[in-house]
């Protein structure tokens, strides 16, 4: 799974950027790279992430000032700060404004390998529900990308298993439509209609109704987004 | 901590203010503690002048009271040994004015006048003739007139004096129907505090009803007395004192004088008596007469005057009085008779007079023992009569003042007494005034209101009232006084405020200084921090990396290795640079001051920033001048060259001329060492900062180069470690010089 995550590194010192971009595509990652705030912003809304490593002390625009305008665009792609101050303070003020964890320079990139995925293990709905799931009354398997209740199983997309996967690994709560492209599609929705996402809520709506829900699964909240309420 | 500056500003303010508050309210105190000792004060003056008025009437009064009956006669006899009668002249003969009585005068039962003065001879002969005319005219008419006296035979007897025939209710009756003057025996006794209102009850209401008033009779009276100074009652009692107080002068209360009885020969009284009316005459009889006496009195006056002093008080034996015995003409008594005079008036002459009340079977009666027995003469205190003006004349009472008494010698009744001179009154109240006055106070007489007197005291005579109204002669001293206060305590607390003001300002100064100054310390932290983790992040990074094999190909491993290698570099400067900067900032640098080229020096330092200049993107340049060896700290030197060439590479980075020179030469026997670069150069605003220890431009959390704030500031310090010093100056066409001096340090 990790050759398919895609991270953004941002780091305005020439050394460490490249010493990263060169560990994580060892790794099996693919890196995008930006040594200043300005650049950062600009791919960060080019493209969508599954990781964000952002140093704090940047030229033109700050970490922390780029975290928290992130935050408030609805964009939830898990960001692991690194920076230079260890005050115990300043870890707590860098959560706040939205990181999803914190390491202080110089770290191990031991260390950093392990953080990397369990952010990504916590943000990734495959890794929080699992292969096989509930959704409210029926098991999804997502192996062989199967709905079934009473020993009736329905075939589902691709997409469908993952808006199910979605929508499972966040159990009631409300989830735009932005985040639903950025997690379901994996892209940013720069330049996409929301038109497209509710179609295909539309559309899985009446799988479920015809899989024999009876109840309304997916509640669209008006203005906000959608909810699951198994 | 400037939470904490605010909440002082605030209980600081709030004191102020409290302060300010407490203040005012002293000085508003003040002012009523300055009103109500003033009042006090006038109180206290106004008591002062009743008590010397009252001093001066006692006296007066009490003197008049002992002169002789005789004093009233132009010419009179004296008690003398021989049998002889010698008529003396009167002390008061043509005196018009004696202090505070003027124009003595008496009148007997016939309402005939006399008065001593001498028709012919008198310089004021004028005068006497006028007040004569007032006396009949006036006088007698108040008194009940001539016809009353004469017919009604008034007859204020010695046993009949006892309740209310006396002669002094007669008077004050006559003088309450001429002038509705309140009767002093219907007066009740005051209290002279100044303070309480007098409850006296209006002369005409107990004229009217002279039987017990009926309690709205009472509220009348008070409301009568309380309009007479409506103005002080209405506003005084806002300060609990009255500002118009009564005071009485009881000089003329009957309390005060009791009634004399002296004894006298009666030869010599009978003579006296037989002159009544004589000396009234104009004609030139009176003038041969007193020719006569004269002639004796020359002689005989001081002695005279004591022996009838002496009579009067009974001290001379009876039988040494017996020898005068003139004779009185009877026909001679009355009021304008052409009257001869005599030395030979038969004794018991008294008979002799016509109109005297009961005069003629009273002088009968005593006939036979009369050259034997001694005369009893009975003399009644003063009594003031008011006699209206009528021709408008407006004096200091509302009219005339008559001071009357009653004399008695056995039937015989007269009545002596004289005018108040008012003018002299008014000049002994104002001497009075004057004396007791305090500071700025001023005063005025008047029986009427005034409203701008801070205080009326009301001097109640008996016979009449004045108002003496102190005043106060700059009304507005006690506001002026506490205005004055009052500016000076604004002053203090402007100054006061101004201290505080100061004082906070300069806290707030230090206060925002140190938050500076923590900010400074906190970002030179962090930068150092920043500084010191990076390189050291990088070179664990790379060194980690190396260690786990985690390296994709061979130049990838080269370039981390030469990468820790720069970082390691790095690092040292940034470690040289705080070590140095610690050392100065403790003073304990030590330079080692050698002789050397400071060209080779450079160079050397060229060859060293050459990869790192180069890595940044610029290309170093050397523009060397010919330099003769000096003395000069070597490792100080370098690092000012290292630290400008970074500076240059870090701050100069957007430049199109990618090119740094350092460039040497002599200039007013200073070493310069200059480091030039193309970018965008240094602000202005900044340039007077960059040298200070730990500035750095731009916010720490955006600023797009690295450092600590130190290089620049050490490079000032070496500079001055070598007597030399530091400046900025803008090149051509962008960029900037960075210029040392260094001063030579003489072997």
């Amino acid at each position: 799974m990790e050759n398919q995550k895609h991270i953004l590194v941002i780091e305005d010192e020439e050394k460490i950027r490249v010493g990263l971009k060169d560990f994580l595509e060892f790794h099996g990652f693919t890196v995008d790279i930006a040594e200043d705030g300005l650049t950062a912003n600009r791919i960060a809304s080019q493209r969508r992430f599954d990781l964000i490593l952002l140093d704090l002390m940047l030229p033109h625009i700050s970490g922390s000032d780029l975290c928290a305008a992130w935050r408030r665009q609805g964009i939830v792609t898990p960001i692991i700060m690194l920076t230079a101050k260890g005050q115990q303070q300043d870890k707590i003020d860098g959560l706040d404004l939205g990181a999803d964890d914190y390491i202080v320079k110089p770290f191990s990139l031991e260390e950093l390998l392990a953080r990397i995925r369990a952010v990504l293990r916590r943000t990734d709905p495959a890794h929080s529900v699992g292969r096989q799931f509930t959704f409210g009354p029926f098991t999804v398997d997502m192996t062989n990308l199967t709905l079934s209740v009473n020993n009736q199983k329905t075939t589902l997309t691709p997409r469908q298993a993952q808006m199910i996967q979605f929508f499972a690994a966040n159990p009631a709560r409300i989830i735009s439509r932005q985040e639903l492209y950025q997690g379901v599609w994996n892209e940013s929705m720069e330049g996409i209609e929301t038109r497209t996402v509710d179609m295909h809520i539309v559309r899985l709506r009446e799988l479920l109704k015809d899989a024999g829900a009876k109840a309304e699964l997916i509640h669209t909240v008006r203005g906000a987004g959608y909810q699951f309420n198994g | 901590m400037l939470k904490r500056f605010i909440l002082i500003c605030i209980i600081l303010t709030a004191v102020i203010a409290g302060l300010i508050a407490l203040g005012l309210s002293a000085l508003q105190m003040h002012q009523k503690t300055l009103s109500a000792e003033r009042q006090t004060q006038f109180v206290s003056v106004a008591e002062q002048i009743r008590l010397d008025i009252k001093r001066t009437l006692d006296d007066f009064v009490q003197a008049e009271q002992k002169r002789p009956y005789t004093d009233y006669l132009p010419i009179y006899v004296p008690e003398t040994t021989n049998e002889t009668a010698a008529f003396v002249r009167s002390p008061l003969a043509d005196t018009l004015t004696n202090g505070l009585a003027y124009g003595y005068f008496q009148i007997d039962s016939s309402a005939a006048l006399t008065l001593p003065f001498d028709a012919q001879r008198s310089k004021s002969k004028t005068e006497f003739v006028a007040y004569n005319g007032i006396l009949e005219s006036q006088l007698l008419p108040a008194l009940g007139g001539r016809e009353f006296l004469e017919n009604q035979r008034v007859q204020f007897d010695l046993q009949q004096g006892i309740g209310d025939n006396t002669f002094s209710n007669y008077v004050v009756n006559r003088s309450n129907v001429a002038n509705a003057m309140p009767s002093r025996r219907e007066q009740t006794t005051q209290t002279l505090d100044g303070l309480t209102r007098p409850a006296q009850e209006p002369a005409l209401q107990q004229q009217a009803k002279p039987a017990a008033q009926p309690p709205q009779q009472a509220q009348i009276e008070q409301q009568q007395v309380q309009t007479q100074y409506p103005q002080q009652t209405a506003q005084m009692p806002r300060q609990g004192l009255d500002r118009s107080g009564r005071y009485r002068i009881e000089s003329l209360d009957e309390s005060a004088q009791s009634v004399q009885v002296v004894t006298q020969q009666r030869q010599a009284a009978d003579l006296n008596i037989a002159q009544q009316g004589k000396s009234a005459r104009s004609d030139s009889n009176i003038d041969s007469e007193s020719k006569k006496a004269e002639k004796q009195v020359t002689a005989e006056t001081s002695t005279a005057k004591d022996y009838a002093q002496k009579s009067q008080k009974g001290t001379i034996p009876a039988d040494k009085s017996k020898a005068a015995a003139p004779t009185a003409d009877p026909g001679m008594m009355g009021l304008g008779m052409p009257m001869e005079p005599t030395n030979g008036m038969k004794p018991g002459g008294m008979g002799g007079m016509p109109g005297m009340m009961g005069g003629a079977p009273a002088a009968a009666e005593s006939e036979p023992s009369a050259p034997q027995t001694p005369v009893q003469i009975r003399i009644e205190p003063f009594v003031p009569l008011l006699v209206p003006y009528t021709n408008g004349t407006n004096g200091l009472f509302s009219g005339q003042i008559f001071l009357l008494r009653h004399i008695q010698i056995e039937q015989t009744h007269l009545i002596q007494g004289f005018r108040l001179n008012q003018s002299d009154l008014a000049a002994k109240i104002e001497d009075s005034a004057k004396r007791f006055l305090r500071r700025g106070m001023g005063f005025d007489l008047s029986r009427s209101e005034r409203i701008d007197a801070a205080y009326t005291a009301i001097l109640d005579f008996g016979f009449g009232e004045i108002g003496l109204h102190l005043l106060e002669l700059e009304p507005t001293w006690i506001q002026t006084r506490v205005a004055s206060l009052r500016h000076w305590f604004y002053a203090i607390v402007a100054v006061v405020m101004l201290a505080i003001i100061l004082a906070m300002l300069s806290l707030y100064k230090s206060l925002t200084e140190q938050v500076r100054l923590s900010k400074k310390k906190d970002d030179f932290i962090s930068a150092v921090s920043h500084e010191l983790r990076t390189p050291l992040t990088s070179i664990r990074m790379y060194a980690e990396m190396l260690e786990k094999d985690w390296v994709p190909t061979e130049q990838k491993r080269r370039q981390y290795y030469s990468g820790m290698r720069q970082e390691t570099e790095r690092l040292s400067r940034l470690i040289e640079n705080v070590l140095d900067f610690s050392r100065i900032q403790r003073g304990s640098k030590q330079y080692q001051f050698v002789i050397g080229d400071v060209n080779d020096c450079l160079t050397q330092t060229i060859r060293m920033m050459e990869p790192y200049a180069q890595k940044a993107g610029f290309e170093l340049h050397t523009e060397l001048a010919d330099i003769e060896p000096f003395t000069f700290d070597r490792d100080a030197v370098m690092q000012i060259a290292i630290n400008l060439i970074d500076n240059a590479c870090k701050y100069a980075r957007p430049a199109a001329d990618n090119r740094i020179t350092l460039r040497t030469r002599k200039q007013d026997g200073l070493v310069l060492i200059e480091v030039e670069d193309h970018g965008p150069g240094v602000p202005r605003r900044e340039q007077a900062r960059i040298f200070e220890a730990f500035y750095r431009c731009a916010d720490e959390s955006t600023r797009q180069t690295t450092g600590t704030g130190l290089g620049l500031a050490l490079v000032k310090r070496f500079a001055e470690a070598h007597h030399g010093f530091v400046q900025i100056i803008t090149a051509a066409p962008t960029g900037c010089i960075f210029r040392v001096a260094l001063a030579p340090t003489p072997r």
